[in-house]
């Protein structure tokens, strides 16, 4: 089996770059070349992205020629992905339009975050034990701390709540962003001795 | 007149979006796929002209490595063409090995070594002192918790309950946190406002009818 | 009788009348506004210091990447004017970049506060200020401006050459004094690859992101920091100039009542259950 086919090959031009990087940060050598790579990392990050794209659109034909169930929304995302991206670049007014009248709204409102964070207070927090009760009692300390009515309320609100922010909140972050860390360079080990390879698909 | 459209539409589009508070409904779909064809259509148009200007007329006046990033990026394309996938995979594994490589760079300083040295020394003000052992108890005690591999005997199962301790009150702040910013009042400025509230006005008619027809056909 | 309790309402009724007190309670500061006082806090304080002490002639770079809900409200209005008040003060320079995970509208964000929000009178565009725009790319082009800004990219936003702008030419990332973001998402990116600078950074991020933010907050390598809606509703009474960011903190007063009496009825009601 041809070299170029076999699965370290693509593990070496991981490793590569990886080291690379790495050797240029600690030691400083090497500025323009790793800049250009780093830069690399960006442009092939759009490449992937149109793959990304194309995976999403042969989908959406395969509904559309089969006549799946919800065919016609698939016409209407062609549609719409067509109007719109041919529309950046022959009329831009129509684009900004676009953008400000019929995009914006809807990427504010779909996620209907509001709406499900007080379904889940209503559903979800309850409790069966202290460690609830410590967690619910946070909860509310924190939000009479940020919302202004809390210290219209009590004084007192404002300085608890920024207690429990600046002591055990900033502790469980710094232990879990030291976690974080680790877990990174235990990840790149694993990675440079060729055990993980998942962006080869495996 | 672009603005007082511009605007009905925008109420329009909350309100279509609102609708699956009500029930489920060919409009409300409509829209979700309409995002979908948008929201892609607007990355790859970014994508589209950042690849032009920063590497395709680069490229095309011969610059060496976006020559080569170019050619690297149309590799991925191969995955398409039978017995050339192989290829494919070079550009992805040199993608992964350049975020690897930028995502742990800065991991040592920034996610470690400065978290270590923060609040560790011993200033003047005796509360601050006192908090910041606190912290430090905190820290140790959660990541305590997270070690799995040792038994939970007297002493690290202790530790392990304090940190239990610290966390529900640090996820208490970022749940807290997440109830304070909830608000819709933005999309309710649009609603109650000119010219919005026709379109609202429009929007409440429709669905008391709805409400009315479906009654009576539950009484028929 | 049946003798069913008004609570004993279906799944989708009880959802129901949530969402409906979300819409009434955010309705009514639209129809008639609290206007609760605002308390500055230290945060908000120290950030405007900051901002208010660059020194003379310095060049600071602003990413910009908060959510679609401040391209509505405008809630960055605010400190983009301060950025125009220090060029003219102070001859700071000021670069606008978006490395944003919602995509161009970061760019179109950056867009939107240069053409309405801003007052550019006795600037000029790429002496003053530049627009490099929306760069894809998220973490890689964080790294690529922390090792060397003048690579980032070709053009700025409206095709001109990089090297042609005035205020790019000989710039070098050591030259920056301070870094600023504003974000919606996990800071650990702008983190790692702006903390090992050693210079200033600034932070604009939602609630629950600072939360998370806290140990880089302690730790230094934030300078200064707004905490989400209520951060920049301050920033705006600091500054001096209001838009629909100050206003959200009425709805924001009802909506936190709100979240605590569900979190106290959803346990009363629990605890009656498995009485």
């Amino acid at each position: 089996m041809s070299v170029l086919k076999q699965k370290e090959f693509a593990v070496i031009l991981f490793v590569v770059p990886l080291v690379f990087i790495l050797f240029n940060f600690y030691t400083g050598i090497a500025n323009p070349q790793a800049t250009e790579l780093i830069n690399w990392g960006a442009y092939l990050w759009n490449f992937s992205m149109i793959i990304g794209t194309y995976s999403m659109f042969r989908k959406h034909l395969l509904t559309i020629t089969e006549k799946q169930k919800d065919w016609p929304y698939s016409i209407i995302m062609f549609v719409s992905f067509f109007v719109y991206i041919i529309t950046g670049y022959i009329h831009p007014p129509t684009f900004q339009w676009i953008l400000d009248y019929v995009q914006t709204p809807i990427m504010m409102t779909i996620w209907v975050g509001a709406f499900t964070t007080f379904t889940m207070i209503f559903r979800g927090a309850r409790t069966r034990n202290w460690l609830g009760v410590l967690l619910l009692l946070s909860t509310v300390l924190t939000v009479l701390r940020m919302a202004p009515i809390g210290e219209a309320i009590w004084s007192g609100f404002p300085i608890i709540g920024n207690w429990i922010n600046e002591v055990p909140n900033t502790a469980v972050m710094r232990a879990i962003t030291i976690g974080m860390g680790i877990g990174l360079l235990a990840t790149m080990t694993r990675e440079l001795l060729g055990k993980e390879t998942h962006y080869l698909g495996e | 007149m672009s603005d007082f459209i511009g605007t009905l539409v925008f109420t329009g589009m909350i309100l279509i979006i609102w609708t699956i508070f009500y029930k489920e409904n060919p409009f409300y779909k409509a829209v979700s796929s309409m995002s979908v064809g948008l929201m892609l259509a607007f990355w790859l148009k970014g994508g589209f002209d950042t690849l032009y200007k920063d590497v395709v007329k680069p490229a095309m006046g011969l610059q060496p490595s976006r020559l080569a990033v170019l050619i690297l990026g149309l590799l991925i394309f191969m995955r398409f063409f039978k017995g050339l996938e192989f290829v494919s995979k070079w550009p992805i594994a040199i993608l992964a090995g350049v975020g690897t490589g930028i995502a742990t760079k800065g991991a040592v300083s920034a996610m470690i070594l400065s978290q270590i040295t923060a609040s560790s020394f011993v200033g003047a003000d005796m509360f601050t002192n006192i908090n910041n052992l606190l912290i430090w108890v905190g820290t140790i005690a959660t990541l305590v918790y997270f070690l799995f591999s040792f038994e939970r005997g007297p002493v690290i199962g202790t530790v392990s309950k304090v940190g239990q301790v610290y966390m529900m009150l640090a996820f208490g702040v970022v749940f807290g946190m997440s109830v304070y910013g909830s608000s819709v009042l933005t999309q309710m400025t649009y609603l109650l406002e000119y010219p919005g509230y026709i379109a609202t006005a429009v929007a409440v008619l429709v669905i008391i009818a709805d409400i009315v027809i479906s009654m009576q056909k539950k009484a028929s | 009788m049946s003798g069913k309790k008004w609570y004993n309402l279906s799944v989708d009724a009880q959802d129901s009348l949530v969402y409906l007190f979300v819409i009434l309670l955010c309705g009514v500061p639209v129809i008639h506004p609290l206007g609760l006082p605002l308390a500055i806090n230290e945060s908000t304080s120290h950030f405007y210091e900051v901002l208010n002490d660059i020194p003379e002639g310095s060049t600071i770079l602003w990413n910009e990447g908060y959510m679609v809900q401040s391209y509505v409200s405008g809630s960055e209005i605010a400190f983009y004017r301060m950025f125009f008040d220090l060029i003219r003060d102070k001859d700071v320079k000021v670069i606008f970049v978006s490395t944003c995970v919602d995509g161009p509208l970061g760019g179109a964000m950056i867009q939107k506060m240069l053409d309405d929000g801003v007052d550019k009178t006795n600037t000029v565009y790429g002496v003053d200020y530049v627009n490099l725009g929306w760069l894809p790319g998220f973490e890689a082009v964080l790294a690529a401006i922390a090792q060397d800004i003048q690579s980032v990219t070709q053009e700025d936003a409206y095709g001109t050459p990089v090297s042609a702008i005035e205020i790019m030419q000989g710039l070098t990332t050591d030259d920056l004094y301070l870094l600023g973001f504003s974000c919606g998402v996990s800071v650990d990116p702008w983190m790692r690859q702006w903390g090992p600078l050693g210079k200033p950074i600034l932070m604009v991020g939602g609630e629950s992101m600072v939360a998370t933010a806290m140990g880089y907050i302690n730790a230094g390598t934030v300078e200064a920091y707004l905490n989400g809606n209520r951060g920049m509703a301050e920033f705006e009474k600091l500054y001096g100039f209001y838009t629909l960011q100050t206003a959200i903190m009425d709805s924001v007063n009802l909506m936190s009542l709100y979240g605590i009496i569900l979190i106290v009825l959803s346990n009363v009601l629990f605890g009656r259950k498995k009485g």
